[in-house]
């Protein structure tokens, strides 16, 4: 598991302003879990994902993953080990640029032997439905390809917890949704705990908790369909809800007896239909 | 006005690897219009938009801004550039002055604006982005990604361009964000007459925001027209790898299990009536689940 006791996070501006960007965060996320993290641009989201893998080091407060603490420098492989991470913009990603080279990559700076090195490679491809590209240039790839191939660069690790840092940010429509599927069979399947940091609502919804945050804190920690209910409480965080929640609020304004928490598309369709049908006489 | 003539844009031309990017465009896009451009990544849409600056030069057709050939031998390209402004995807990698003043100032400067004038066109592009006037002396790169993106977009509306292009312009930001920036350009086509040329992946934006819609498909135009009709091809769209707003795909399932719905809803207040007017029909005593 993922803990984080009293972390806080200062830097320095070029006018020598110091500037807080995470104020006394306590968390802990379970293996297996799906934890989305919202908030407005600069609220601290980026800044609370890359502690969770070392690549930020907590100044004050600890961060401990299955208890050994990120800042003693001995378990820093263990850390990298056991919590991969993906970043938004699919491009800057990659050290090598064929597709195979850059999966293999950090298991070859593991000396992990050759044959299994080149087995996990086969199964983080495959797993991601890559693998045919495995000879491809990286450059040739799509953006959603890219991305893909990013999470397998992450998942030949093993890892027990993958953090996405807005990975379908830079996508079109069909990508985002491939990725998402592939985020939740990663967490269904193989049971890693997935950390999603994303600015699109409707993706929220495939997480079973999602931590708000604003200003530096986390000022929600709730269920994605409990989430969406308090709309004022969302926009004034500068978020918003799926467009279906406002119109299942609408109508529950106006006398309807439909559930705004819904967040699947087809299930609302199906609450409509059965509050229209309560009418037939 | 921006128009192409048969425009076909050839990368590694006369090589093995060449490539059409975008295919024999014909386009005429009027002064004072919103036109919103979609289409899956990698079908064109950034490389049509380069062509209406003068940033890429077609290999086979001409392409006119005002009705001039902007490629015409004589002609100094760089004057189209201070016409029509591009912003580009993720602007704010591309920053790179030393505060946020000179960041804005840059293209005002190389426009020979006198600088006394500077300033007051700074201050009123930070006013479009909803930015305080006191980060001017602050590096560009202690802020947010969202703010650096709208340091970036003011740098391009200080120049008040007659066409703005915006590449994807919402991407990253938060929802909040995203919806002031779009009313601000929606505003600036509004009362300032000036046409706006949005690149989306979202379909609600683009069905707010603009009159107009084109859809790039493997570098040709596969559509084009009023965003509420466009969007009721679902199919072809889908094919496209496209998508159409949420709330349509909920009355398109209405529609499957056996209801009237109408498959043209696109927001919030249009789903209620359809909602209500369905409720009056069976308040009929019709029923119209198989």
């Amino acid at each position: 598991m993922i803990k984080i006791e009293n972390l806080d996070c200062m830097y320095k501006t070029s006018n020598n302003q110091m500037v807080q960007a995470l104020k006394g965060i306590n968390l802990t996320i379970n293996p297996g879990e799906f934890v989305a993290i919202i908030g407005a641009n600069g609220s601290g989201k980026s800044t609370l994902a890359k502690h969770m893998n070392g690549i930020m080091l907590p100044k004050e407060g600890d961060v401990f993953v299955f208890g050994k603490n990120t800042k003693e420098e001995q378990n820093n492989l263990f850390i990298k080990k056991s919590v991969g991470m993906v970043f938004q913009n699919p491009d800057n990603q990659f050290v090598t640029s064929v597709v195979e080279e850059d999966i293999a990559f950090a298991l070859e700076n593991l000396e992990i032997p050759f044959d299994e090195m080149h087995e996990r490679v086969r199964m983080a491809l495959e797993c991601v439905g890559m693998y045919e590209y495995k000879d491809a240039s990286i450059e040739s790839l799509s953006g959603g390809q890219k991305q893909k191939i990013a999470i397998a660069g992450a998942i030949v690790m093993q890892p027990k917890f993958l953090v996405f840092d807005e990975p379908t940010s830079m996508l079109d429509p069909q990508s985002r949704e491939e990725i998402c599927s592939l985020l939740k069979r990663l967490n269904e399947t193989m049971n890693i705990g997935i950390i999603f940091i994303t600015q699109f609502m409707e993706e929220v919804a495939l997480a079973k908790r999602v931590i708000v945050m604003n200003d530096g804190k986390i000022v929600k920690d709730i269920s994605p369909g409990c989430l969406f209910e308090d709309i004022d409480f969302l926009e004034s965080m500068k978020l918003k809800a799926p467009q279906i929640t406002y119109f299942c609020l609408e109508l529950n304004k106006l006398g309807e007896n439909i559930n705004p928490g819904i967040l699947d598309l087809k299930e609302c369709a199906d609450e409509l239909a059965a509050a229209l049908k309560g009418n037939k006489l | 006005m921006i128009q192409f003539h048969n425009v076909t844009y050839t990368y590694n031309f006369n090589t093995d690897t060449c490539k059409d990017a975008i295919k024999n465009i014909n386009l005429k896009i009027l002064p004072g219009e919103f036109l919103a451009i979609i289409g899956q990544t990698g079908s064109g849409k950034s490389t049509l938009v380069e062509h209406m600056n003068g940033l890429k030069k077609p290999t086979v057709g001409e392409v006119f801004v005002s009705g001039q050939d902007i490629w015409q031998k004589k002609f100094d390209i760089t004057k189209v550039r201070f016409k029509v402004g591009l912003v580009f995807q993720y602007p704010e990698h591309q920053m790179f002055e030393q505060d946020v003043f000179s960041e804005i100032a840059f293209g005002l400067r190389n426009n020979g604006i006198a600088e006394t004038k500077i300033e007051s066109l700074i201050f009123e592009a930070l006013d479009f982005v909803g930015l305080p006037h006191d980060i001017l002396n602050s590096s560009p790169f202690d802020f947010s990604g969202g703010q650096k993106r709208k340091i970036a977009i003011a740098s391009t509306i200080a120049m008040q361009p007659d066409v703005i292009i915006l590449d994807e312009p919402t991407a990253g930001l938060d929802p909040y964000s995203s919806e002031l920036l779009l009313k601000k350009f929606k505003d600036y086509n509004k009362n300032k007459g000036k046409t706006v040329i949005l690149v989306s992946h979202s379909m609600e934006e683009v069905v707010r925001f603009a009159d107009r819609v084109i859809v790039m498909h493997n570098g040709e135009i596969k559509m084009e027209g009023e965003p509420r009709k466009i969007f009721t091809k679902v199919e072809e769209l889908n094919e496209m790898g496209l998508d159409v707003p949420q709330i349509l795909k909920v009355f398109l399932e209405l529609r499957k299990l056996g209801f009237p719905a109408r498959a043209d809803i696109y927001t919030v207040e249009e789903a209620k009536q359809e909602f209500f007017r369905l409720k009056n029909l069976t308040k009929g005593g019709k029923s119209f689940v198989k």
